[in-house]
């Protein structure tokens, strides 16, 4: 029962990029969070480029909010705003790890014989609209609270040998509770004395974990409920919430450098350039 | 008597965590108490607990025995903040040290031997939100209090005595955080079973009607909606 871009409802929903309607828009603007402990302020100001919904809203017959969800801690709440600016308090100690907010518009009693110039034809001239649903939907936006963001990354992989796998290949398996990264004996043997020096880091960054995290943003893509029971999950995503990464619809080459902050560059410093190739 | 609440460090729960195999007979035994104060041990969480509720605590396994269990964990942790709730740390503390009688007579036998080890693992320590909501000894009754505490706030032990009139309701609510994170939905579907009493023991007719809320509550907005017009909704997926 999440709310989903691609979801299919029988009544018309103002949603970027979808056909119902064919002119219009609907966002929510949120200002970064602000923990002023132990309160966190949110700062939220909706625009609804619809005079239908608008009329709507202003009528009382639909209402204007948004949902702000933390999982790890079993916050969801729909707080309605008005088509000002609106300031919220919450508890900072209600949220812990990735924090969702989605703007939506919600019809608060049916709506019968819904009249608009650029609703999509496909709805028949004069459609209902049913009791608390959905009219229209912003897309999702994530920030992380406290400190599980920035658990290091080193904290959620753990490097396993597999004598199965061919000398100088890593697999990964994301279904354990640490992401599991196999490799050959030999091969494992090589990257702990790689970890041993700064360079030797440097270079695993690059040649094990970025494309391991490509691998597992590719592996979690659309299908987060497989692995949000894996403890590691809890940190990688309170991680891709900080750095904006979105895990239904990541980029994997772009994201996986992202999260490990461009570590080519890394290489580049000059004192480590020098050591490597000298 | 109220005493502060500790947390361990990261790298002595990392060490718990590593080495449940060769502490086995620690776990059988009296446990980790002598090293309660030791380094690592006991970071201060700035809160208070009675550790005195851990001694009354009932270990049989069976759903009256979570209810009162439930009660008394969440009253006594009342002051821990969902953020708190999801550290590993914490819980884990409990589990060896103030409440180690309690969880190792729950759920581990002397003459079960090494599957003992599997036990360990998941009910003395906290993986990942499963691990924390449904399977380690304190941390599971805490979230039931927790959430049964946000369902009727006024009444938090009617709200538990049906979550967990049976693990599959349980399974059902508290473990479909689709369903659990909805507090209007949640105590919605607490009033049906009262109201209609089968759901309570009949096993088909209450997972029929969890299907059908699913079906036909995808994408309806039940935070904007009054007591009576949730009930109609859900009486509605019961026929």
């Amino acid at each position: 029962m999440k709310f989903r871009q691609d979801m299919l409802f029988g009544h018309p929903v103002l949603i970027r990029e979808r056909e119902d309607y064919l002119k219009g828009d609907f966002q929510l603007v949120f200002d970064n969070p602000v923990i002023e402990a132990p309160a966190m302020l949110i700062r939220v100001k909706p625009e609804v480029n619809s005079p239908d919904l608008s009329e709507l809203i202003h009528e009382g017959k639909a209402v204007c909010g948004f949902y702000i969800i933390c999982e790890n801690t079993y916050f969801n709440r729909f707080i309605p705003v008005d088509l000002t600016e609106n300031l919220f308090k919450f508890d900072a100690h209600d949220f812990a790890g990735a924090v969702r907010l989605r703007g939506v518009i919600v019809s608060r009693e049916t709506i019968r014989g819904f009249q608009s110039r650029v609703l999509n034809p496909e709805f028949g001239e004069r459609p209902d609209l049913p009791a608390a649903s959905i009219l229209a939907l912003d897309d999702e936006q994530k920030f992380a609270v406290g400190q599980i963001s920035k658990k290091p990354f080193e904290s959620i992989f753990s490097l396993v040998a597999d004598p199965s796998l061919p000398q100088g290949k890593v697999m990964v398996n994301p279904l354990a509770e640490k992401i599991q990264i196999y490799a050959h004996p030999g091969t494992k043997a090589n990257i702990d004395e790689f970890r041993n020096t700064e360079a030797g880091r440097f270079v695993l960054l690059n040649a094990v974990y970025l494309p391991a995290l490509m691998q597992l943003l590719h592996d979690v893509a659309g299908q987060r409920e497989v692995y949000e029971n894996k403890a590691w999950f809890a940190v990688f995503d309170a991680k891709c919430s900080a750095l904006g990464v979105s895990l239904d619809n990541p980029k994997p080459l772009e994201d996986a450098q992202k999260l490990l902050l461009d570590p080519f560059m890394r290489l580049e410093e000059k004192t480590i350039k020098e050591r490597l190739l000298s | 008597m109220n005493c502060p609440l500790y947390y361990l460090s990261q790298s002595v729960h990392d060490d718990l965590e590593e080495k449940v195999e060769s502490n086995l007979e620690h776990y059988l035994d009296e446990g980790f108490k002598t090293k309660a104060g030791f380094p690592g041990w006991a970071i201060e969480s700035g809160l208070q607990i009675d550790p005195e509720v851990f001694l009354v605590m009932d270990p049989e396994s069976s759903a009256k025995a979570d209810c009162t269990n439930s009660l008394l964990v969440y009253n006594a942790l009342k002051s821990i903040s969902p953020a708190h709730a999801c550290d590993s740390r914490l819980w884990t503390r409990l589990t060896h040290i103030e409440a180690f009688d309690y969880s190792r007579a729950r759920w581990l036998k002397a003459e079960d031997g090494e599957k003992n080890i599997r036990q360990i693992e998941l009910h003395f320590f906290a993986k990942g939100r499963g691990g924390l909501r449904d399977d380690n000894s304190i941390a599971r009754l805490w979230w039931n209090g927790y959430i049964a505490s946000q369902c009727r706030p006024s009444n938090p032990e009617s709200a538990l005595k049906l979550i967990l009139s049976s693990a599959d309701i349980r399974t059902s609510t508290i473990e479909r955080p689709w369903i659990s994170f909805r507090t209007p939905l949640l105590a919605g579907i607490l009033r049906t079973m009262e109201h209609v009493e089968e759901l309570q023991y009949n096993r088909i007719l209450f997972r029929n009607f969890m299907k059908k809320v699913n079906a036909y509550g995808g994408g309806m907005v039940f935070e904007v909606m009054t007591e009576s017009d949730v009930d109609e909704f859900l009486e509605h997926c019961i026929k």
